[in-house]
């Protein structure tokens, strides 16, 4: 029976380096909006999605792609980040109909800070339904009281064989989280934000004026059976979390 | 006898009550018809899919990761060689017209058992309308919907055991299995076909001339 589950792997070290708490769990709550990304790319038809804003976009697909001459992406079901308050500029097109391609200075771009995509999390504590599009309640990149500061999303760790627990393959998102707040942050819910691509029109030559979202992909609680029992990250602490994507045979 | 037309279609995605796979789970419910002509069901069976092979993961990582075509992923495809992969558009499609047997749901007649490394079936039918094919339709979607503990979409294809007008009979076509090819650029731009999922179907689907066989893979979420 080869299924995908995802194992959630919470770890706060000190600054020493010593881990002080851990939390280890199955996810339980991959959405809607993840089988409305795999339908899109499957079925190469228009998909309408709500955003994490509640928003209805239509993903497209078609056009070009990043290996081409236009060098434009999709970037659909990404999640890889880089770090908060550090920007990320994708090219999803171009910005006039009848552009002499390629040309750069025509490129459309779309651009987001790390923290408002990939892993996140927040303090939100209300049981996860198919249909959320976002977490509860995001944790703000920064220093301020309540505030983490985000680093960057990773997604790596791709491997096949007869791995622990009877899996033939897994993959890891992997995000840290610094607590400089000057106090207590507790951590009840972890989610994916995944990108995908709307484009405002498509030309002869591919599409225009495309626009990235973020759609929620994933969403738990940190402590599924005492919800507001989060995990703290105390002043100073890292938070680890990790979402461990396995293959069962 | 009259080819099968088919055409391409998205309609709703039927979302069942209760969830046969485990909370937190993504898996794959293959269900098979075989009806005749006139659309009597002679067989019909609904059934977990040992599902997901490599290649599914390997191209849902290219995907999250965004890997660059500079620094591309290698994966096996379906002609056994190992294309560099990046993130691209095209990722999983699973399209096919009527005739098109490279990608899509697939059938194919070989029995090995199902490995997590499979790049392709044991042996594809081929499509066609001579003895021992069958007639590939169109590939058609059911739309995703979600339920409280599930969410879903449907690949859905058929396969007719035609005969050829002015050709005798061609006999029982078997089915032993059943999968999912899809395409993708590499990182060249050069569209490539993944095997993403396979099923072996223990004693086969028998497919009489004449009849047709309906192929529904649901992928689910359940929370």
């Amino acid at each position: 029976m080869a299924t995908i589950r995802s194992r959630v792997i919470l770890n706060v070290t000190n600054e020493k380096g010593r881990r002080v708490r851990r939390r280890e769990f199955w996810s339980r709550s991959f959405l809607l909006h993840f089988i409305e990304l795999l339908y899109n790319q499957h079925a190469q038809l228009a998909t309408a999605i709500r955003d994490i804003g509640s928003t209805s976009r239509t993903l497209t697909l078609g056009g070009h792609s990043y290996h081409s001459a236009w060098k434009y992406t999709r970037a659909h079901i990404y999640v890889g980040a880089p770090a908060g308050d550090v920007t990320t500029i994708i090219q999803t097109g171009n910005s006039t109909s009848s552009p002499s391609l390629p040309n750069h200075a025509l490129r459309h771009s779309w651009q987001y800070t790390g923290e408002h995509y990939g892993l996140v999390v927040g303090t939100g504590t209300t049981a996860p339904t198919t249909t959320d599009d976002k977490l509860e309640s995001q944790i703000a990149h920064g220093e301020a009281a309540g505030e983490l500061t985000y680093g960057g999303c990773e997604v790596y760790g791709l491997q096949f064989g007869a791995l622990p627990g009877g899996h033939a393959g897994e993959f890891t998102i992997r995000r840290y989280y610094t607590n400089m707040s000057g106090g207590v942050v507790k951590v009840c819910e972890a989610g994916l934000y995944a990108l995908g691509c709307a484009y405002a029109a498509i030309s002869s030559q591919g599409p225009v004026n495309d626009a990235l979202w973020r759609f929620c992909i994933a969403r738990d609680l940190t402590n599924p059976g005492v919800p507001a029992d989060g995990i703290d990250v105390l002043d100073t602490e890292v938070l680890e979390v990790r979402y461990v994507l396995k293959i069962t045979p | 006898m009259k080819q099968p037309r088919l055409e391409g279609r998205v309609t709703p995605t039927v979302v069942k009550p209760r969830p046969i796979f485990r909370p937190g789970e993504m898996g794959v419910v293959l269900e098979y018809t075989v009806r005749t002509p006139e659309g009597k069901v002679t067989e019909h069976k609904r059934m977990k899919s040992k599902s997901f092979v490599r290649a599914f993961l390997e191209l849902l990582f290219v995907q999250m990761q965004m890997t660059s075509y500079n620094y591309p992923y290698a994966i096996r495809n379906t002609s056994n060689a190992m294309s560099n992969m990046s993130e691209n558009y095209l990722a999983f499609s699973v399209g096919a017209a009527e005739g098109a047997a490279g990608n899509g749901v697939v059938v194919g007649s070989g029995v090995g058992a199902v490995d997590i490394d499979d790049y392709k079936l044991g042996t594809q039918i081929s499509h066609g309308n001579t003895a021992g094919l069958l007639w590939y339709g169109a590939q058609t979607y059911g739309a995703p919907g979600a339920g409280a503990l599930l969410s879903v979409f449907r690949m859905t294809r058929d396969f007719t055991n035609a005969t050829a007008i002015g050709s005798p009979p061609g006999g029982n076509v078997t089915v032993n299995e059943v999968g999912v090819r899809c395409n993708s650029f590499d990182s060249g731009g050069t569209s490539r076909n993944f095997l993403i999922i396979r099923d072996v179907i223990a004693l086969g689907i028998v497919v009489p001339t004449g009849q047709i066989l309906t192929i529904n893979y649901e992928e689910q979420v359940t929370l």
